[in-house]
């Protein structure tokens, strides 16, 4: 890639590469016994949420940042 | 994963998403509630590999009281409402409105509870599909609504969960349910899109 690449060009590149990849993992899925790619997926997930619930206390609470906004409107 | 007559079979180990979402539904069921998971958790429980922290469950039609079964059941499982209190269950969802809930003291992952109101939704629930799991069942949208509706959704994320459900369904999809909801929904050139991916 050059710097000189139009970025729509960047973003069509890069949405048909992640496309590509979707499509080969379903295919993993489809042809792998569950518990294969039941693990890897799970990884994925308990990991995130993990890390989410780590820092859930410093995430602003939506429903007073609703009320604090209807408060200042 | 087996595609069997009436639903699919996922011989799978489960992450703490199914764990809550089987513990969440059989609540609802045991209300005598009628439901259906759908959105971004049926790709990941059909093996898409991204994150998602929430899960959506449409309800069918509910009264106060088993709403109120149903309120007091969670709280008595250990859940809390973070944004509204459970008790309030049948006032927000009567008034229109999703309500959040979640282990208690925690605010992720969290379960979203709304009501059906549209023609989609109502058949969400009509036509839900079993998903059988190693400990349990859950009922969830047929896979060619969700594609489609995934696709009038708009977002790259909402593409790529109706590519991966297209994909990983293959075969056993209806095409004939799947091209009616497409053009249902008015979202024939997102389709051409998805084939041709």
């Amino acid at each position: 890639m050059t710097s000189s690449e139009p970025l729509d060009a960047k973003h069509a590149r890069n949405r048909a590469e992640r496309r590509r990849q979707i499509q080969e993992w379903a295919a993993y899925v489809r042809t792998h016994p569950d518990g294969d790619w039941g693990s890897q997926v799970n990884t994925i997930v308990d990991a995130q949420l993990q890390s989410a619930r780590h820092y859930e206390d410093e995430r602003p609470d939506v429903h007073r940042l609703r009320k604090h906004k209807h408060s200042d409107g | 994963m087996d595609f069997t007559g009436d639903g699919v079979v996922i011989d799978k180990p489960l992450n703490d998403l199914d764990r809550l979402t089987l513990d969440v539904v059989g609540t609802v069921e045991s209300a005598g509630i009628e439901y259906a998971v759908v959105s971004g958790y049926v790709a990941v429980l059909f093996g898409r590999a991204r994150a998602t922290e929430g899960i959506d469950v449409i309800l069918g039609n509910i009264d106060q009281e088993s709403a109120n079964t149903l309120a007091t059941e969670l709280s008595n499982a250990g859940y809390w409402g973070p944004a509204m209190p459970l008790e309030d269950l049948y006032s927000t969802l009567s008034d229109g409105l999703p309500i959040r809930m979640a282990e208690e003291g925690h605010r992720v992952p969290n379960v979203e509870l709304k009501l059906a109101t549209d023609e989609y939704d109502s058949a969400s629930i009509a036509d839900a599909i079993t998903v059988r799991l190693p400990e349990g069942s859950v009922r969830i949208a047929p896979i060619e609504l969700q594609i489609a509706y995934k696709l009038g959704m708009g977002a790259q994320r909402d593409f790529e969960d109706a590519l991966y459900l297209y994909e990983v369904a293959g075969r056993t999809l209806n095409r004939d349910a799947l091209e009616s909801y497409v053009r249902d929904l008015g979202v024939e050139e997102e389709y051409d899109e998805l084939r041709a991916a």
